[in-house]
């Protein structure tokens, strides 16, 4: 039996270590910070190292943070940060484990995820800012309600604020369109027209990293912002079951993505093809069109040797306000409570400052400074997602509210275009595990 | 028995030393428990320890910071009316019975013709078959993720160029096919530990039982039949037993390879219990999943085991 207990041990290596880690308190502050945290400072008294992860998406982001890290330390020679960059998956892993266990960061940049921010406020771990970013002029140079949008849990604590925002849309090889005589467009129609005249012309026409689940959702949540009203939306982000997934307009939304998938106007490999690979796919102008979002402005501005450009995703609903799906602050800055809160504070003050707000600009990041004269788009790309961004208002990426919930949305819709499930199926499924949600309390 | 010294007079077992008489002190010897004490200590903090947390753990609603509250058996009660778990423990029963049968038979084939024939370059051949045993499972995924891939996959292609285009297909995406995909790849790794053992074994039996057949007249298939497969029996319980615990053990290759998709189609306990605890924060309901899991092990290793031992004593 001991040899079992021995074989098997290894399957729940990850559950175990949750086990053998107990839900302690954190231990408290060792020392008084270096500087008062709510007043602005010049730099800390003392030489300080300070531990900083960042979720990136991909191992290339860290450029920015290395760059804003080696600023603030020529500024303040006596600050050492210490990088350390994290893919969003292990970012999530990790950083409860790390909150737990007294080894967090001293700050953080943090995926907006409200259910994981609460789950850290609620454990008491993280440093309530509220009073820091009004006396810092956070709340000042950034809309507080695009901070209350990340906060939506604790508002109007502020426990994190946004550096960076974004918008999920439709990027496109301009160059192809052109030598197509297409232009974009800006009903569904006429998008579904400029896809089948893609298709024609044995172009993919758009590229979906459906495997990994996600991307696949980020197309469905363009459809449901301008095929359902936007405060029954809120409801669903809020757990709230007077709102239901199984609504006739988001069976409708599921049904378009079928229906596309079914024409060809989604790459027919989509379920074997992830983020990654979908992405290369458009770099590489296999694909015409790709739905995602701001995180790849980067890549796509410099990577294709096409002209790649940017529009939002048409509305289903044109009656309806033009809200898109994962127009919204990016990453939080965070500042786990530790011993080096105010320097932790002092380095989150200069990474949201106009002079580095400018330099993430430049970097190709949509930044949500309220700038008194906007800086130019450093390219046309970035310029298309700003226009964008004054036209169109804010949505919601639906997972993070709840994790199971989104997990049930991405293994649903692959259901739906594997012809499996209807979109009425599809929708039930996701509304019969978010019955089983408890509302926010 | 006059010759023998009873267990009685064993001085570990009685506790008397050597040459000490009954009425004298009873001194117990500490040299045996010392040399246990380190087994025990590494096996109690590294497996009973984590195993009694784990089963307090899925006793318990936790999202993984805050605190732990007690909620008894509702996590198993909840499993019980669970979809998605249901679905993946009958991939893993699924997978069980295909492990049982594939890459032992598999292996048994191959060191049935490696063992008993003059095949030129046995050895080459051994380590060619073993070789995907060593490889990361990592690099075996991302491997047979290119076979499989539907666009320039080796697959498709060799199925384009003996024109049979028409059964190219996005094997990793298709519901119908993901899972036998995916248990060809952990098939192609496993078989050759399966052959290794059984060959082993066969290497093992006294070559005078099959000069004795061939001179009673029996051909190959009786001489494996009556000698080589009753000879394996330890062997093969052996690769059984430790291959069908693998299937229970699947995680690495479903998680790059599919991640349990598309749809819920290729999901495995394993998975599902890492997406409760981590992704979901139900640390408690992951636990309470992992208890299953352990639960069916034990069950099915001991089931196997009386089963062998039946078999053997009617031998």
């Amino acid at each position: 039996m001991k040899g079992f207990i021995g074989r098997a041990s290894p399957i729940f290596m990850v559950v175990l270590f949750a086990a053998c880690t107990s839900p302690a308190v954190s231990p408290p502050p060792a020392t008084g910070p270096a500087t008062s945290a709510s007043a602005p400072t010049d730099s800390p008294a003392a030489p300080v190292t300070l531990k900083f992860w960042v979720n990136t998406s991909t191992p290339d982001d860290p450029a920015i943070w290395t760059a804003a890290v080696a600023r603030y330390q020529a500024k303040y020679p006596n600050v050492t940060v210490e990088l350390t960059p994290l893919l969003f998956e292990d970012f999530l892993r990790n950083m409860p484990l790390a909150l737990d266990a007294g080894t967090a960061p001293d700050i953080a940049s943090s995926p907006t995820l409200a259910h994981a921010q609460d789950r850290y406020v609620k454990a008491g771990k993280l440093l309530d800012l509220t009073e820091i970013a009004e006396a810092r002029g956070w709340t000042t140079n950034i809309d507080p309600e695009i901070i209350a949008f990340n906060n939506p849990t604790v508002t109007p604590r502020i426990f994190g604020v946004p550096w960076a925002m974004s918008t999920v849309g439709i990027f496109y090889n301009k160059t192809l369109f052109d030598s197509l005589n297409l232009t974009v467009p800006t009903t569904m129609q006429e998008f579904v027209d400029v896809a089948a005249a893609l298709q024609a012309n044995d172009v993919i026409p758009v590229s979906v990293g459906g495997r990994d689940g996600w991307p696949l959702a980020h197309l469905w949540y363009q459809l449901i912002h301008t095929s359902t009203p936007y405060d029954y939306l809120t409801k669903l982000t809020e757990i709230d079951h007077d709102a239901s997934y199984n609504d006739a307009s988001l069976v409708q939304a599921a049904q378009i993505v079928a229906d596309w998938y079914e024409a060809g106007y989604l790459d027919r490999n989509m379920l074997t093809t992830n983020f990654q690979d979908a992405s290369a796919a458009f770099v590489a102008g296999r694909a015409a069109m790709t739905v995602t979002g701001a995180w790849q402005l980067n890549d796509f501005s410099t990577a294709p040797e096409f002209e790649a450009r940017f529009f939002p995703m048409p509305q289903v609903d044109p009656s309806l306000p033009w809200h898109v799906g994962g127009q919204a602050p990016f990453d939080d800055l965070i500042i786990p409570l530790g011993p080096n809160e105010a320097a932790a504070v002092d380095f989150m003050d200069y990474l949201l400052s106009e002079e580095n707000m400018i330099e993430f600009w430049n970097d190709g990041e949509i930044v949500p400074y309220r700038f008194a004269t906007p800086p130019a788009a450093p390219t046309l790309l970035q310029g298309d997602f700003y226009a964008a961004m004054q036209r169109t208002l804010p949505g919601y990426f639906m997972d993070p509210y709840n994790p199971k919930v989104g997990d049930t949305i991405y293994s649903s819709l692959q259901d739906l275009v594997s012809g499996k499930i209807s979109a009425q199926e599809a929708m039930d499924k996701v509304q019969a595990v978010y019955l089983q949600q408890s509302p926010a309390e | 028995m006059a010759g023998l010294r009873s267990v009685d007079e064993d001085p570990l077992r009685t506790g008397r030393p050597r040459g000490s008489s009954s009425g004298r002190s009873k001194r117990v010897p500490i040299a045996p428990y010392l040399y246990l004490a380190l087994p025990v200590l590494v096996y109690g903090t590294f497996s009973l320890w984590p195993t009694l947390q784990l089963l307090l753990l899925s006793l318990n609603d936790w999202d993984g910071l805050g605190p732990q509250r007690f909620i008894g058996i509702q996590n198993f009660v909840e499993l019980l009316g669970d979809d998605v778990f249901w679905e993946a423990l009958t991939h893993n029963l699924l997978w069980m019975v295909g492990a049982a049968l594939f890459p032992v038979g598999i292996g048994l084939l191959l060191a049935s013709l490696l063992a008993r024939s003059a095949t030129f370059g046995r050895t080459a051949l051994r380590t060619v078959y073993f070789l995907p045993q060593v490889l990361a499972t990592v690099a075996v995924a991302v491997i047979w993720g290119w076979i499989y891939d539907p666009t320039f996959g080796a697959v498709n292609t060799m199925l384009t160029m003996v024109g049979l285009r028409g059964l190219a297909m996005p094997w990793l995406g298709d519901q119908t096919t993901a899972l036998p995909a995916l248990f060809i790849t952990w098939t192609w790794v496993q078989y050759g530990f399966s052959m290794v053992v059984l060959l082993a074994g066969m290497n093992a039996i006294d070559e005078v039982f099959y000069d004795a057949a061939k001179v009673d007249g029996a051909g190959r298939w009786h001489q494996f039949r009556h000698i080589t497969i009753p000879f394996l029996s330890g062997p093969l319980a052996t690769v059984v037993l430790v291959t069908a615990i693998g299937a229970f053990q699947l995680f690495d290759l479903v998680f790059v390879m599919t991640r349990g998709g598309p749809g819920t189609s290729t999901q495995v306990l394993d998975i599902y219990m890492l997406e409760n605890a981590i992704r979901y924060s139900r640390v408690g309901y992951g636990a309470a999943i992992a208890v299953a899991l352990s639960a069916m092990v034990w069950f099915f290793s001991i089931l196997y085991l009386r089963a062998r031992g039946t078999f053997r004593a009617e031998r």
